[in-house]
């Protein structure tokens, strides 16, 4: 079982290891904007490293250290509460820097075409889980909502799938793979 | 007579969410409308009935980018109503933790949210094509001042060493010390990042304003000093209200502020203007060397006036911790008692007033929070009024970004204010 780590545990510099580095963001106290730490938690549990992120500048510190990443966060936007949704490429840069809940300033899809711009991560793909409207990421709470809290297991199972996919592509595992934009 | 609405219905590079809508006749401004559609938090009602040691963690909540401002305030405010006095020692980690927060709020705006404007790319994405030097820099300096909010605050976003009293825990020397080495890179670059400003081409514009900002007698103000405006007016904070009223406007979440029912414009830009005096010598030297000095008038240099204030912030953070010595108590011990108190503290963006009664078992039986954005929210109004000509002329699509770019100005923060754009221009 890896340790939950925070983003002091990052490289000084990029990392070219083929395995992409997971990115959790969120408000431990904000309820169901904790998605991105509790999948970090659930990830661990699973044997796979992640990191806690809290801002989007630290977000861009931590892009700029890695070659490849997933970012797992809570997703604002038109999908039932609980849906995991993933994107990369393109569609990344679209659609998750409106939705995506907890950067504090600077949007997750800025972070990653900063990031990009730089000479930082060049392959980025994004896990959410939808929570709701913007009020749900006012909710001052310790606790995560059932839905929500089914579809973090749900979302840590992918991405677990998707760094297998990534260690060893020639074995990869179906349930790594995401339909865009939806669960 | 031609009619034409420039609209932006959901701003951009701004904190929260608002829209924009300015109608035109002919070359006139007809109205100039910012409206505020983040939802109303009512930081204000959920704060009754709550213990006045709660008051610095709830109100930090209110922004990410500034919660030390808000920490700041209501500590001073809750200080006065208790009869507390803070040491000499706390009251200079206090001035060191608020330079963190100018540091990393300034830098994000100057760079990441205002300087896009100036070279027509859609966001610091696009910016960091052209100057990713000058990007890079702006990353490490805001992470900067996050490290400072991190080392005095227990975290880089909503500190939680903050109390009334003090801090929870005082840090150590070394602690300090261990910032040292990237303030004094940050300083040199700072005056880089500025000398970059320079060169940015400024719309040439200006107004007399009526700033209103904190002025201290011995230094540039952060957390004291007399309310004070460029038509004269020095007053304590207790006074505030009698001079500051707040009204509501139906097309806005966010009160309105106005000075005995003048417009008011706080932030930046007022600060330098008024406490010009005060700025440390490499301050002034760099402020001369970009070119604005206290007759500045035009509110888009204000860029330039967040990198002046940027180096004094650093500046102020290297003498604070060079001359720290750990304080023998990290707080000064609070006793519940009935009272009023009211503190003002210039957040990144400008004047920021608490006021809080209590009970005498030390209870919030009312609180009243004025942030910067609700106090400048009419100026915003008003130079897009005067700027009507200007706008008129303009392709839509260009006068929509130039009236972004002149809201930006004031760096709103929007999140604050509902305790931000949709841009729309009418021609009718």
């Amino acid at each position: 079982m890896s340790p939950p780590r925070s983003s002091a545990d990052l490289p000084s510099a990029p990392n070219d290891s083929g395995a992409p580095v997971v990115l959790g963001l969120g408000n431990r106290a904000g309820g169901d904007d904790s998605v991105g730490l509790r999948i970090v938690e659930k990830l661990a549990s699973h044997g796979v490293g992640a990191i806690a992120v809290t801002s989007g500048a630290a977000l861009i510190d931590a892009l700029m250290t890695v070659r490849k990443a997933i970012i797992a966060d809570a997703v604002i936007g038109p999908f039932p509460v609980g849906t995991v949704v993933y994107f990369d490429g393109p569609e990344l840069f679209a659609h998750v820097g409106r939705m995506s809940a907890s950067s504090h300033s600077i949007p997750v899809g800025q972070a990653v075409k900063i990031a990009h711009v730089l000479g930082g991560a060049q392959d980025v793909q994004f896990v959410g889980v939808a929570i709701g409207n913007e009020l749900a990421k006012m909710t001052s709470s310790s606790e995560l909502s059932g839905p929500v809290e089914l579809a973090v297991h749900e979302a840590a199972l992918r991405i677990a799938a998707l760094v297998k996919r990534a260690a060893n592509p020639l074995g990869a595992d179906a349930t790594g793979t995401l339909p865009s934009g939806s669960g | 007579m031609s009619t034409k609405t420039i609209n932006v219905g959901y701003m951009s590079r701004v904190e929260g969410e608002a829209a924009l809508t300015i109608k035109l006749r002919g070359d006139d401004v007809v109205s100039a409308e910012l409206s505020i559609f983040e939802p109303p938090r009512l930081f204000e009602a959920m704060l009754r009935g709550r213990l006045y040691s709660e008051a610095p963690d709830m109100t930090a909540r209110i922004c990410g980018i500034c919660p030390v401002a808000y920490q700041m305030s209501s500590c001073h405010a809750m200080e006065d109503a208790l009869g507390i006095t803070i040491s000499p020692e706390i009251r200079a980690l206090r001035r060191l933790l608020y330079c963190g927060e100018w540091i990393e709020s300034h830098v994000l705006h100057m760079v990441m949210l205002h300087a896009p404007d100036f070279f027509d790319v859609p966001d610091v994405a696009g910016l960091a094509q052209l100057h990713p030097e000058r990007v890079k820099d702006a990353l490490r300096i805001k992470k900067l001042g996050n490290s400072i909010l991190r080392v005095l605050g227990g975290r880089e976003i909503h500190p939680i060493n903050v109390k009334v009293g003090g801090f929870y825990k005082a840090p150590t020397r070394e602690d300090l010390t261990s910032l040292l080495p990237e303030l004094n890179w940050a300083l040199g670059a700072a005056e880089e990042l500025l000398t970059w400003g320079q060169t940015f081409s400024y719309p040439d514009v200006a107004h007399n304003y009526l700033h209103v900002a904190l002025c201290h007698p011995n230094e540039y103000p952060l957390n004291e000093g007399k309310i004070v405006s460029s038509a004269g007016l020095s007053i304590n904070a207790s006074d505030y209200e009698q001079h500051f009223a707040e009204t509501h406007e139906e097309r806005s979440n966010a009160l309105h502020t106005t000075h005995r029912g003048q417009t008011m414009f706080c932030g930046p830009l007022a600060r330098f203007v008024l406490n010009y005096e005060k700025l440390p010598t490499r301050a002034k030297e760099a402020a001369t060397r970009a070119g604005v000095n206290p007759n500045c008038r035009n509110p888009f240099k204000s860029l330039l006036v967040r990198g002046v204030e940027t180096i004094f912030a650093l500046d102020e953070a290297i003498r604070v911790v060079e001359a720290y010595e750990p304080p023998t108590r990290a707080f000064e011990t609070a006793t519940p008692r009935a009272g009023v108190g009211c503190a003002a503290t210039e957040a990144p963006r400008g004047l920021l007033y608490h006021r809080y009664h209590l009970d005498d078992s030390g209870l919030i039986t009312d609180a009243k929070i004025v942030p910067p954005t609700s106090q400048n929210q009419r100026v915003m109004e008003e130079d897009l009024y005067r700027m009507g000509k200007m706008l008129a002329a303009l392709p839509s699509e260009t006068a929509r970004k130039r009236a972004e770019q002149a809201i930006r100005n004031y760096d709103p923060c929007i999140s604050c204010a509902t305790h931000f754009l949709d841009l729309r221009v009418e021609r009718v």
